[in-house]
């Protein structure tokens, strides 16, 4: 694929792909920005090629989270060796979290309380409406993994937001629903 | 994807979670400008034929070098005459004499296929030098008066054997 055609697609996915890259950095806007700049330079220098044995944005998603997850390492390496606390950045915005309404904050509490699996697999299905085959290929593990972090996630989050005791609204089934097309 | 009950609530957070991603992503334009100002550019063809040019000289000037030092140890294998070389071989004096004089100029590793040549050039000389212990059944003894010519310090009577007989002496021996 040629680069400008290349760009193109990419521009298409670009929301898609932030929000992605704001799932792994666990909501820090200015890494996720850092680690999608990363990502298209990766691109651009051809050290990250798309072969098209996949789909673009599954191909394009696993190599977010590949270097976020490198980006994340290295942070962390650059703390330890300057012997601070870890970096971490405040992904917290007052502005924006007083825009917010009290479900969609703690909704992003329960969401951030998961296991990272769980979160990326819940990211991908809910939010980028990708399928369980789909999100394998992003997570590079199993399908069958996939689908056991899907339903692990899924109870939690549910078990999450019903401890807080809110009802804002949704009525959670207690029933497992098993009639789920993956 | 098909979702149903406590699905699709989850999936109307994670809508409203998107929409509010949607409006805060940086725009693509200012992303990929950036990386695209951290590329490295790539040097010009002319540049880099250049050093592929400079690269093929250093390579070539090596070789020549290591030809050059390796040609006078080549001289000396090629000029040991094989009469020198004693029948029985002692290639530690020799290696010894040989290596004095490469040992500054020689790399260990060459001088180990060097050696291996000295080695191969010893028992070549050896084998021309040898002599089968049963030669001397092969000379019979009136090989030495055959092969030799009278000397002149021989008596006349002696030498006379050799001269033609005249035709008085051929009457005189008619006579008797």
């Amino acid at each position: 694929m040629e680069i400008s055609e290349l760009k193109a697609e990419l521009e298409k996915l670009h929301q898609a792909s932030f929000g992605w890259a704001l799932n792994c950095c666990r909501h820090n806007r200015s890494e996720a920005e850092e680690v999608l700049q990363t990502v298209y330079l990766k691109i651009l220098q051809g050290k990250a090629i798309y072969r098209g044995e996949s789909k673009l944005q599954t191909w394009l998603f696993a190599v977010i989270r590949k270097t976020a997850a490198t980006e994340h390492r290295k942070q962390v390496l650059r703390s330890l060796i300057t012997l601070g606390s870890p970096a971490e950045k405040s992904s917290s915005e007052p502005e924006l979290e007083l825009e917010r309404s009290d479900l969609q904050r703690r909704f992003r509490q329960a969401l951030a309380g998961l296991p990272k699996r769980q979160r990326e697999t819940l990211h991908l299905v809910f939010y980028q409406d990708l399928s369980v085959t789909e999100a394998a290929q992003v997570m590079n593990i199993s399908v069958g993994s996939v689908r056991r972090h899907y339903e692990r996630g899924k109870k939690r989050l549910r078990e999450s937001l019903d401890r807080e005791g809110v009802d804002y609204g949704i009525q959670w089934r207690r029933k497992e629903n098993s009639g789920v097309v993956l | 994807m098909e979702f149903s009950g406590d699905e699709k609530k989850i999936q109307a957070l994670f809508s409203e979670l998107s929409l509010e991603n949607q409006t805060r992503t940086p725009r693509f334009e200012k992303l990929w400008l950036r990386a695209e100002a951290n590329t490295p550019t790539r040097p010009p063809l002319v540049t880099r034929f250049v050093l592929v040019a400079i690269a093929v000289i250093v390579v070539m000037s090596f070789i020549a070098v290591r030809s050059w030092f390796a040609a006078p140890d080549s001289q000396y294998s090629a000029n040991i005459p094989s009469q020198i070389v004693p029948t029985t071989p002692q290639p530690r004096v020799q290696h010894s004499d040989l290596s004095a004089v490469s040992r500054d100029l020689v790399r260990p590793r060459r001088s180990a296929r060097r050696q291996t040549e000295r080695t191969a050039i010893n028992q070549a000389a050896m084998l021309s030098n040898w002599q089968s212990p049963t030669n001397i059944l092969l000379n019979s003894p009136t090989v030495s008066v055959l092969g030799s010519l009278p000397q002149l310090t021989q008596s006349a009577i002696a030498l006379e054997q050799f001269l033609p007989k005249k035709n008085n002496e051929l009457i005189k021996e008619s006579k008797q």
